[in-house]
């Protein structure tokens, strides 16, 4: 076996970039379909990927089970309304402050939970979670309580995204800026060791790197992130409830990772595209969306951990190592 | 001061304590022996109370419908460690916690699909109406039932663990898997049967609630969650730490009720939090 | 009752026809000078079905063609859950319009084709679904007020007309459409002014003055209760609250805490706005662990609707001083003619009698019938300036759209249950002791809010 799995020469040649690329430029003609549901779908679809690629950090890369991401997510959607509504009206300086609170949360956050581990951090994280629920459920003068807080504006002095078209590509900026991002971060070297903690934590303090400090970083990064996807979302919809917090929203982009695949980078795009077509197109047809997504969770934890970007590469490898034979 | 109030809300209470401990009862076995956190448990709570409701209407008998049903949940639950959780035992335990919840959608829908959407129920019997003064309070049987039956499962379950062969191999397996099967102790055997009577236990729950409170989608995701919150008080795998724990959270969900409605859900999430920050073993657990 | 409830103002208020005259003439102020001219009735199988109020002008233009075959109509109700049982009453009425209408040659020559979504799976999420992927031409339905708000303020982004049939938190209406201009809302029930303001004129006289709350924890419970506090209050300043008891909602199927701890605060009167299931739940725990020997009375204003009494039947509680139950529109209520077609021909079509919402979503269709045809298009602004000031007929009896706040006014009933259980495809505990309640003394009226017999 000389084509080795070596991770450098795996980026060197990564096929990845041709990948982003693809699909940042097919989301970026959309619009000429004129379409106003598909417009709406494929915004559900880049807010969901914002929100599973943050996810993963934690969970494919750290090897963090969380089932509190939905804290960050609605920090971010329930900041943005807040600050729009009460603050400054513009959505753009909204976004920017959803992304300061989730930050500032998940360095407190993090630093409370990330001494315990597996499935001590789990619930912890729950625990916060289902914490920030029943804050916005209960502190109704405040955050509209369980009616949460409608009419969030789009309009302001800096950007007007009142136009369904422009929302699109204000969401299609800031989801095409994240990726970039959250790529070149993927390939950094904090991206590698923070990888690596998912593989063996054990051996990580032989690196001269402090797990606890690794982790940090990791979770500042999926939260901040998740707060602005959460703030995009509160945007979109237009109307935010405190169910973004409830830990079923948390459990969205957990499934999404997993069905795309966790060790991938764009294994939670894949997820995402997944989940928003079982959950809107095939519930259209036939309400048994949690069914399907419990049977292909079920098949792929059985058969492919590695989710359907696992399926995939497996399949082109084979393809192309047979090719290379003849 | 009349007390009778405040002791009318303790019962109250105790009632849904013993709800919740017949979730947290099956969670702390399957995770004390299994090292699965079972996330499918309260799902399988309110099949229990579906499954009721259908031989209830068979058999238009209540107490046949709760033996029948917690048998039913039991196999449904044996049924599925099996074919899903049987062969990934070797991997990461994270999979395995992930495996159950995707049995929980898939419960889930199934459930809705068998008993549509809107909300079930199955009449309480007239003899459980009869209410009786307890502290000048009237009380219905019912509750009393729900109460004394958590507290007889616990026993039972203590008995069954401390007193059979079958429960020393359970403890066994429950402290070093390995040595239990270098014992000759059957481990897979062990985690069947564990896996059955955990989701026995809630079944039988579910069939007991469903003839006060129905049961609809939905009410799963929520009651799981005050489960978890037993178990890691509790800390997790600890049956008498689970029980007390139970009534802990039963009693004082009520009595925050009482005296402080308008932050009720908050407290009970902070409890949580700060149990798990200081205590992540359990408040009954040892490190 | 005792002899001082029957002395009380309620008598005063009076019952019967001579409250849909008062409902008629506008509640408060004089129909618009042009809605007068010619009253055109509209015929359904079997007789008048819907008669409409148009102006000379519109009757005049020549006879519209629309720009498409069939009119697609979204209704929005609630699917899953405790709320759910509401559903398939709104969804068979509408059924049932809709197909009288298509028998009886479409709205101006297209058909009309109805698509029901579950408003509880993210109702903004259905309703785009429902304008930008089903290409619906009107949105109607929606029973959780809490949905109502959310969905209120995206309508001029949908761009659609939203016939809000069965949602009642006044903010719809006063807000959203009044002070924010939204005026795509229009409303054919009447809003909570029943839940708090009609139901404080019942609770003041009954001989209970320590009254305590258990309210569904969302839009419609809040203000329900806010109003019923503020208008007793007004009308009788010795009660108390003694106890306020929030439970989630949609969800809760157990009220034991809820229940003891308003019995521990010492309550004699309990006020619910539980409605469907939760209403049903709360009552019939509430019977079995004994709360009904000790308290003196009971309000819930959506306790009469079809799902509730079918669901607890014969079981339905009684109470010393009455359990007090309504609803927006009762079966049995206004003895008209159109009235009884509607129920007769909902009974025997679907073997129940109808619900509240049943009417509403009925209506709702007519409604949009009566809409196109006088704006002669699918115009968004020649659909307002229809429906604002539109009087109809209509099984709950006349129903008259405010131009201000595009609030139907009409005539509500509420009442105590009874010895008397009768049987139409279930058994129902009727009423006793029923008070129709003309608009004047509760409903709340633009610019000021005022209610004219109470804040005079």
């Amino acid at each position: 076996m000389v084509r080795g799995d070596d991770p450098v020469r795996m980026k060197l040649r990564d096929p990845l970039v041709y990948i982003i690329i693809l699909l940042l430029i097919s989301l970026l003609v959309i619009p000429i379909t004129r379409d106003p549901f598909y417009l709406y779908l494929s915004s559900l679809f880049m807010i969901l990927s914002i929100f599973s690629l943050s996810y993963n950090i934690l969970f494919g890369y750290a090897g963090l089970l969380s089932f509190g991401h939905a804290l960050f997510y609605a920090a971010g959607a329930y900041s943005l309304a807040l600050f729009t509504m009460n603050v400054l009206r513009d959505p753009f300086i909204g976004v920017l402050v959803a992304l300061a609170t989730s930050t500032i949360l998940a360095i407190a956050v993090g630093a409370l939970t990330l001494r315990h581990s597996k499935i001590y951090f789990a619930m912890l994280t729950l625990a916060f979670g289902m914490l920030l629920y029943a804050l916005l459920i209960k502190w109704r003068s405040v955050t509209g309580g369980s009616d949460g807080i409608a009419g969030i504006p789009r309009s302001g002095f800096i950007v007007n995204i009142m136009d369904p078209v422009a929302r699109y590509y204000f969401i299609y900026g800031a989801f095409a800026l994240i990726l970039i991002l959250l790529y070149l971060f993927h390939r950094s070297r904090y991206g590698l060791l923070i990888r690596g903690l998912g593989v063996n934590e054990d051996f990580m303090p032989y690196t001269g790197h402090s797990v606890y400090r690794l982790r940090m970083i990791a979770f500042i990064i999926s939260g901040s992130v998740a707060g602005v996807a959460g703030a995009l979302y509160a945007l979109l919809m237009g109307v935010i409830t405190p169910d973004l917090a409830y830990w079923t929203t948390s459990a969205e982009p957990l499934v999404a990772t997993l069905i795309g695949g966790s060790k991938f980078f764009a294994g939670p795009i894949l997820g995402s595209l997944i989940f928003i077509v079982i959950t809107t197109l095939v519930a259209r047809i036939a309400d048994i969306w949690q069914l399907m997504l419990g049977l292909i969770l079920a098949s792929l934890i059985l058969g492919s951990r590695g989710g359907i970007a696992e399926v995939v590469e497996r399949i082109w490898r084979a393809g192309r190592s047979s090719g290379l034979r003849v | 001061m009349d007390l009778s109030p405040i002791l009318n809300q303790i019962i109250t209470g105790l009632y849904r304590a013993s709800i919740y401990w017949l979730i947290a009862s099956g969670l702390t076995l399957i995770f004390g022996v299994l090292r699965v956190v079972n996330f499918a448990q309260a799902t399988l709570l309110v099949l229990g109370g579906y499954m009721a409701f259908t031989f209830y209407a068979i058999t238009g008998n209540f107490w046949i419908s709760i033996p029948l049903s917690a048998i039913s949940v039991g196999l449904i639950g044996l049924l599925s460690e099996r074919l899903l959780l049987k062969p990934i035992y070797k991997v990461e335990a994270t999979y395995q916690l992930l495996m159950t919840f995707a049995i929980a959608l898939i419960i889930n829908d199934l459930a809705k699909l068998t008993w549509g959407k809107l909300p079930v129920l199955v009449p309480l019997p007239d003899i459980l109406k009869i209410s009786v003064e307890i502290f000048g309070r009237s009380l219905i049987l019912y509750v009393i039932l729900i109460i004394v039956t958590g507290l007889a499962v616990y026993i039972a379950m203590a008995l069954l663990i401390n007193n059979t062969m079958w429960g020393l191999r359970v403890r066994a397996t429950w402290r070093r898997p390995e040595i239990a099967e270098s014992l000759r102790i059957n481990t897979s055997t062990i985690y069947s049967s564990v896996f059955f009577l955990g989701c026995a236990i809630s079944g039988m729950g579910g069939a007991l609630m469903v003839a006060f409170s129905p049961v609809a989608p939905g009410l799963g995701d929520f009651l799981i969650v005050s489960a978890f919150i037993v178990t890691v008080i509790a800390g997790m795998g600890n049956l008498l730490g689970a029980y007390i724990a139970s009534i802990i959270i039963g009693v004082s969900e009520s009595l925050f009720t009482l005296y402080l409605p308008e932050i009720d859900l908050l407290l009970i999430y902070l409890i949580m939090a700060i149990s798990l920050l200081l205590r992540p073993q359990g408040i009954f657990g040892e490190r | 009752m005792t002899n001082e409830g029957r002395r009380s103002a309620l008598k005063l208020i009076g019952a019967g026809i001579v409250g849909l005259a008062i409902g008629a003439a506008g509640g408060l102020t004089l129909a618009p000078e042009k809605v007068r001219e010619i009253t055109v009735t509209q015929t359904g199988p079997g007789g008048a079905t819907v008669t409409v109020t148009e102006t000379k002008t519109i009757r005049e233009a020549p006879a519209a063609r629309l720009p498409k075959d069939t009119i697609k109509i979204g209704l929005l109700l609630p699917k899953t859950g405790v709320w759910a049982p509401y559903a398939k009453y709104g969804e068979e009425a509408a059924i049932m319009a809709v197909e009288e209408i298509n028998d009886t040659g479409g709205i101006l020559g297209a058909k009309v084709q109805l698509i029901v979504r579950d408003e509880l799976a993210d109702v903004v999420k259905q309703a785009r679904e429902l304008v930008e992927a089903e290409k619906v031409d009107f949105i109607t339905g929606v029973i959780s007020s809490g949905n109502a708000m959310r969905l209120g303020p995206i309508m001029p982004e949908l761009n659609r007309l939203f016939i809000l049939a069965g949602a009642a938190t006044h903010r719809a209406t006063e807000e959203l459409v009044y002070k924010q201009g939204i005026k795509h809302i229009f409303r054919l029930n009447v809003p909570v002014y029943y839940e708090g303001i009609l139901t404080a004129w019942i609770a003041k006289d009954l001989p209970v003055k320590r009254w305590a709350g258990i309210n569904p924890d969302y839009e419609y419970g809040r203000v329900s209760w806010d109003l019923f506090k503020t208008y007793l209050k007004k009308l009788r300043p010795d009660v108390e609250f003694v106890a306020e008891q929030w439970f989630p909602s949609p969800g809760t199927t157990d009220f034991s805490k809820y229940l003891s701890a308003v019995d521990a605060a010492g309550a004699e009167g309990l006020f619910t706005t539980a409605w469907a299931d939760e209403a049903a739940g709360l009552h019939r725990q509430a019977a079995e662990l004994g709360y009904y020997k000790k308290f003196k009375a009971a309000i819930n204003p959506m306790g009469y609707t079809a799902p509730v009494f079918y669901a607890l039947g014969r079981g339905y509680p009684q109470l010393v001083n009455g359990m007090w139950v309504g609803a927006r529109y009762i079966w049995f209520y206004p003895p008209t003619s159109i009235n009884k077609r509607f129920v007769d021909a909902y009974v025997k079509r679907w073997g129940r009698v109808p619900a509240y919402n049943s009417e509403y979503a009925y209506t709702s269709i007519y409604v949009i019938k009566a809409a196109i045809e006088k704006a002669g298009s699918l115009d968004l602004d020649a659909l307002i300036e229809a429906l604002e000031g539109m009087v109809i007929m209509s099984p709950v009896g006349v129903r008259w759209i405010r131009p201000e706040d595009h609030q139907a006014v009409h005539e509500s009933i509420i009442g105590r249950t009874s010895d008397e259980v009768i049987n139409i495809g279930g058994e129902i505990r009727m009423l006793t002791d029923i008070k129709a309640v003309p608009p004047l003394f509760y409903y709340r009226s633009p610019p000021d809010w005022k209610v004219p017999m109470i804040d005079r």
